[in-house]
């Protein structure tokens, strides 16, 4: 019990993690994959898939506001027995480490291709996880600590991408929805991969100091990844031609090669650099909700092993195996359906078990 | 103690770490700052290089090499057997294409594929296209001991600020390319005396070379393109009407400012019709016949300015539906406004122009008359 008291973390914090979870590299892929399934209408179905996150999110709120006392496994415990709560365990653990482990070879990628080419990938990845590793094993509260400096310490970035609006051609936004409806809609699934991440509130809800807040800052955290989005990917639709956006990967990247400061050269370089702790959300929340789950499962409190294992692991396979940029794609195409069915279905039917058997419950007593 | 102890085994790995492989340190390096590619006689593709040399007691400042290869990439192989450092293109402020090489072939722009899939290449270098052999501008020595890059930005930069030619970079160039609704334009400079720009280049879709514009119908297209963010200078021969003695000179001079420019698409039985209205406000610089600029006058001045500058933008816009080129980029106002009609010409856009019907009207207010009456 104390454990949540001692390591409660602030509703800013709460939103930090969310919201990094969710913008780290959707802020640099995602106009490519908004344009190319629904051209400059692309913005449109961001907002629907907002709409969308948005209940799902407050489903999950919804869920844990039932019990205060423990996380969603607890929650489990209480109502479905100890091996409800470990058969999710088992599912949300292989959940977030696949998670961290595709946050993790997205971003050395993006690093082996734009800034280290000739460094071997499994360098990059040790460097990386040296320090993931020494956030990850702490607790909530440092977690939540760290979240949030990294995300006010990349406040800049909107204003470097001020520098590229001087070749920004406003016409490229008409016409408005030109093949109708039919391409907004069906590019929302889509959207659904850079949305995933909210999740991470049936962990934190005990933690959290305020929890009459907990809706409040999960709409605000989603409407911050929300305004992210929608500012990298108009800020793309106007610099680049709809007829050359199919040419380009990551968009970001390329429209901040154009940035020329008289004291910088490639700014772009720099800013994967300093976005690197961006990125790194979406893996260090990831890895300790991997090893909390894990711990769960065996009853152990100590996150450490689990996550040596884990990053033990990555390293190593890394040496031999890593995947390269189409299997990247398929994976994040699956992780993108795994993701919906826990972050999206799951809370769902977990809350109509629950109301449910809380009938049956009462119904019990009554009679 | 102990502390130290758990942290001596994961520092003693450390160690077993090969740091960073792509380490390159200045003395090791040569950059090319200026890239070029030309086609021979016999049909073989040439690059350029030109290398500056930091060492103090060289005579010269920079270094050329020429190398037969049709791979940039391999080119840079090439390269690297000559000089002295590692040669890398990461630096490259200028690229340049000969008039030949964008007469003869055609999809000269796939050369250009190595600057953007290597990430780290840069995309900002400057496009020029150079009226001749490239070997004459590689071993033309600058007058005033600059090196070539820097004399080269030079020109390009000064002529620009004056909107006497577009300045385009290897991603504007990207842009164009693939634009259905608008053709690309590039610097165009030749070696005459010294070196000097010449205007712009006007290339057709698929980047093969159509026309030549002059400084001054360059300045015209950047205003049609809303891009001249300086001012513009217009100099001409009033009509005899205007001036007391028709035998005398009858030239004037002003610079347009706060140029505004609207342009309104529309269709018509599938033909596209543009209206382009142009206002600015005009400084007198210089008028070489006596003349009192008041109420009727100058309203006639302001008249003949008008009918000037309109004559022009009509000149320059039928030299460009002749050539079936839009440098100016009104296909993306037709497929921004008319999306159902662009899509079908959108593939011969050039020609869907040249069919098309521009109506200029451009209204010059005189603000300024300058010190002397």
């Amino acid at each position: 019990m104390n454990r949540y008291a001692d390591n409660s973390i602030t509703t800013l914090q709460f939103i930090a993690i969310i919201t990094g979870t969710q913008v780290s590299f959707g802020f640099i892929d995602i106009p490519y994959e908004l344009h190319e399934h629904a051209g400059s209408d692309g913005w449109i179905s961001l907002v629907i898939g907002w709409l969308v996150t948005t209940a799902a999110s407050l489903v999950a709120i919804r869920l844990m506001k039932g019990y205060r006392q423990g996380t969603l496994l607890d929650l489990l415990a209480k109502y479905g027995g100890r091996w409800a709560g470990r058969a999710v365990a088992c599912v949300l653990a292989c959940y977030f480490a696949i998670f961290s482990y595709d946050g993790l070879i997205y971003s050395t990628r993006v690093i082996k291709s734009r800034i280290l080419q000739e460094t071997p990938i499994f360098i990059t990845l040790f460097l990386i996880l040296i320090p993931a590793y020494m956030v990850a094993r702490n607790e909530v509260r440092n977690i939540g600590r760290y979240s949030e400096f990294a995300l006010l310490a990349s406040l800049w970035i909107p204003f470097i991408f001020s520098f590229t609006l001087r070749h920004a051609n406003w016409l490229y936004l008409l016409p408005v929805l030109p093949e109708g409806w039919g391409p907004v809609f069906s590019t929302v699934p889509h959207t659904i991969y850079y949305f995933l991440g909210f999740f991470a509130s049936v962990f934190l809800y005990p933690y959290l100091q305020k929890k009459e807040r907990a809706g409040m800052a999960i709409v605000i955290a989603l409407t911050l990844t929300l305004l992210s989005f929608l500012f990298i990917s108009i800020v793309c639709f106007v610099f680049l031609s709809p007829d050359e956006f199919g040419t380009i990967y990551q968009p970001a990247i390329y429209l901040l090669k154009t940035v020329r400061l008289p004291f910088l050269e490639q700014v772009e370089g720099m800013f994967i650099v300093m976005y690197l702790m961006i990125f790194s959300i979406a893996w260090i929340p990831s890895l300790y909700f991997f090893s909390y789950s894990v711990n769960w499962t065996f009853g152990r409190t100590d996150p450490r092993l689990p996550l040596r294992l884990l990053i033990g692991t990555i390293i190593v396979s890394s040496y031999f195996y890593v995947p390269d940029y189409w299997q990247l794609i398929r994976l994040n195409k699956w992780l993108s359906g795994f993701g919906f069915v826990v972050e999206y279905v799951l809370p769902l039917v977990l809350l109509a078990l629950l109301s449910l058997s809380k009938r049956y419950r009462t119904e019990v007593k009554q009679a | 103690m102990t502390a130290a102890r758990k942290l001596l085994p994961p520092l003693a790995l450390l160690l077993l770490l090969t740091g960073c492989f792509d380490r390159l340190d200045m003395e090791d390096a040569s950059m090319s700052l200026v890239a070029g590619i030309d086609v021979e006689e016999n049909g073989k593709l040439y690059q350029y290089t030109s290398i500056p040399i930091f060492a103090k007691n060289s005579k010269r400042k920079s270094q050329s090499y020429k190398v037969q290869s049709t791979s940039l990439r391999q080119g840079r192989g090439k390269f690297d057997n000559y000089t002295v450092g590692v040669f890398n293109g990461r630096k490259i402020q200028v690229l340049v294409v000969s008039k030949r090489l964008i007469e003869t072939e055609h999809a000269w722009f796939r050369f250009m594929d190595v600057y953007f899939r290597d990430g780290r290449n840069p995309i900002t270098s400057h496009v020029i296209v150079f009226d001749g052999p490239l070997s004459q501008l590689y071993e033309y020595t600058p007058t005033n001991q600059t090196i070539l890059p820097i004399a080269l930005l030079g020109v390009v930069k000064s002529t620009s600020s004056r909107s006497e030619s577009v300045k385009t970079t290897l991603q504007e160039l990207h842009t164009q390319m693939y634009e259905f609704g608008q053709t690309p334009a590039v610097t165009e400079v030749e070696l005459k005396q010294d070196l000097r720009v010449k205007g712009s280049a006007l290339l057709a879709h698929d980047g093969r070379y159509v026309a030549s514009l002059d400084p001054k119908e360059s300045a015209l297209l950047l205003i049609l393109k809303k891009k001249n963010t300086r001012t513009v200078g217009f100099s001409f021969e009033v009509p005899k009407e205007l001036v007391t003695d028709p035998e005398g000179s009858r030239w004037i001079s002003f610079t347009a400012e706060k140029i505004k420019v609207k342009i309104r698409t529309a269709v018509k039985g599938g033909r596209f019709s543009f209206d382009i209205r142009v206002r600015m406000a005009a400084g007198l610089m210089e008028k070489q016949f006596p003349a009192d600029i008041q109420a009727e006058q100058k309203r006639k001045l302001e008249a003949a300015c008008t009918e000037y500058v309109k004559k022009e933008f009509e000149k320059l816009l039928d030299k460009l539906r002749e050539n079936k080129v839009d440098p100016i980029g009104l296909g993306i106002y037709a497929r921004a406004y008319h999306y159902g009609d662009f899509q079908k010409v959108k593939d011969h856009w050039g020609e869907a122009f040249s069919e098309a019907d521009v109506n200029v009207a451009v209204d010059v207010k005189i603000t300024d008359e300058g010190a002397v009456k």
